[in-house]
């Protein structure tokens, strides 16, 4: 099998009859891997993302839940208001690079950083395949979403980045 | 003026996908008496299609895409979005209760409804109880995050892969 990745979707256009309109069409149905994946300790109800600047990895992302689901549980079972503790983190991916000079791994952000060219089988100058990883950090945690946390938007203004939080009839803008 | 989509469970079984058409507030203008004065439409939710697809197990989470819209006719005037979803469940019924939540085997899955071609395909699976997506291209959703109740969140990235085997011949 080729693993010389054509990165032209042209290619990967496919035609077809419109099934309700009787006219040929040209679809693009996207297959997809799975890439990386990360763990928290307790379930995301909520995630929203960030459009990637440029030269970025990937855009950040933010998730909402709740550190004490159990209470969260057990509140909706209740339709009850008990306060629940809600965390929000923001995630932004990076890579690990061993930098030879300070014997340290040096976190990369960016895709045309040369520290990635760090050589391959048959390329001293090559980029192997790494892995991803999130760097995490707690944007808000507190207890005024009521009985928990739900959905979360992110919008970045320009001059800040504004995230909303919904749940238990609460929605907290955090700026 | 802008589409939103809503998914949930319709029943145990099945779930549905409601397309509902938001139009934003028309730029108010000052009159003459300076007051703010507001059209008729402003800010109003209309509803504009139900998706049903045997693909909507138990929706729980969806987003949106401007990528290949639905074709518009004269019965059509609201582009319908593509959009990806989430199924907390594959199954139904008796093997939901016992190979999902029973023996918690993990069959959730993520799927595209592509609403030009007016279908739907699995694109990723084997998930814990998938909750929320979104994506940081709203383009064409090259990346897709989906968080899980089992606290996973999972990135699925579009590739694009010559999926056919070059043919060797041996002598």
């Amino acid at each position: 099998m080729s693993t010389v990745p054509i990165e032209d979707r042209a290619s990967q256009v496919q035609t077809m009859i419109h099934p309700t309109l009787n006219e040929e069409i040209e679809i693009f149905h996207p297959t997809f891997m799975q890439s990386s994946h990360f763990k928290t300790n307790f379930p995301v109800v909520g995630i929203a993302a960030l459009p990637p600047t440029p030269k970025a990895l990937g855009g950040d992302i933010f998730i909402i839940g709740s550190p004490k689901h159990h209470l969260f549980d057990a509140a909706l079972r209740e339709e009850t208001e008990d306060t629940v503790p809600v965390s929000i983190l923001r995630l932004r991916p990076f890579y690990y690079v061993f930098n030879r000079l300070t014997k340290e791994n040096d976190k990369i952000y960016i895709v045309d950083d040369p520290r990635l060219k760090s050589g391959t089988r048959n390329n001293r100058e090559g980029t192997p395949e790494r892995k991803r990883w999130w760097e995490a950090m707690p944007v808000w945690t507190g207890v005024d979403f009521g009985a928990g946390a739900g959905g979360i938007a992110v919008r970045d203004t320009g001059n800040e980045v504004v995230i909303m939080g919904v749940g238990g009839g609460t929605v907290s803008a955090i700026f | 003026m802008r589409l939103l989509v809503v998914s949930y469970p319709e029943n145990i079984d099945e779930g549905v996908v409601e397309v509902i058409d938001y139009h934003l507030p028309p730029a108010s203008f000052l009159t003459n008496v300076f007051g703010i004065k507001h059209t008729e439409r402003g800010g109003e939710l209309s509803y504009v299609a139900t998706i049903k697809s045997a693909y909507f197990t138990s929706p729980a989470g969806i987003v949106a895409v401007k990528d290949q819209p639905s074709l518009l006719s004269e019965l059509d005037t609201h582009a319908i979005p593509s959009f990806y979803l989430t199924n907390t469940y594959q199954g139904s019924g008796l093997s939901r209760r016992i190979i999902e939540q029973t023996l918690s085997v993990a069959r959730g899955d993520l799927v595209f409804y592509n609403a030009k071609a007016e279908g739907a395909l699995r694109v990723g699976f084997g998930m814990d109880r998938p909750h929320a997506v979104a994506t940081d291209d709203s383009e064409s959703g090259r990346r897709v995050y989906v968080s899980t109740q089992a606290g996973v969140v999972n990135l699925f990235e579009q590739f694009f892969v010559d999926s056919v085997t070059p043919f060797k011949r041996i002598y």
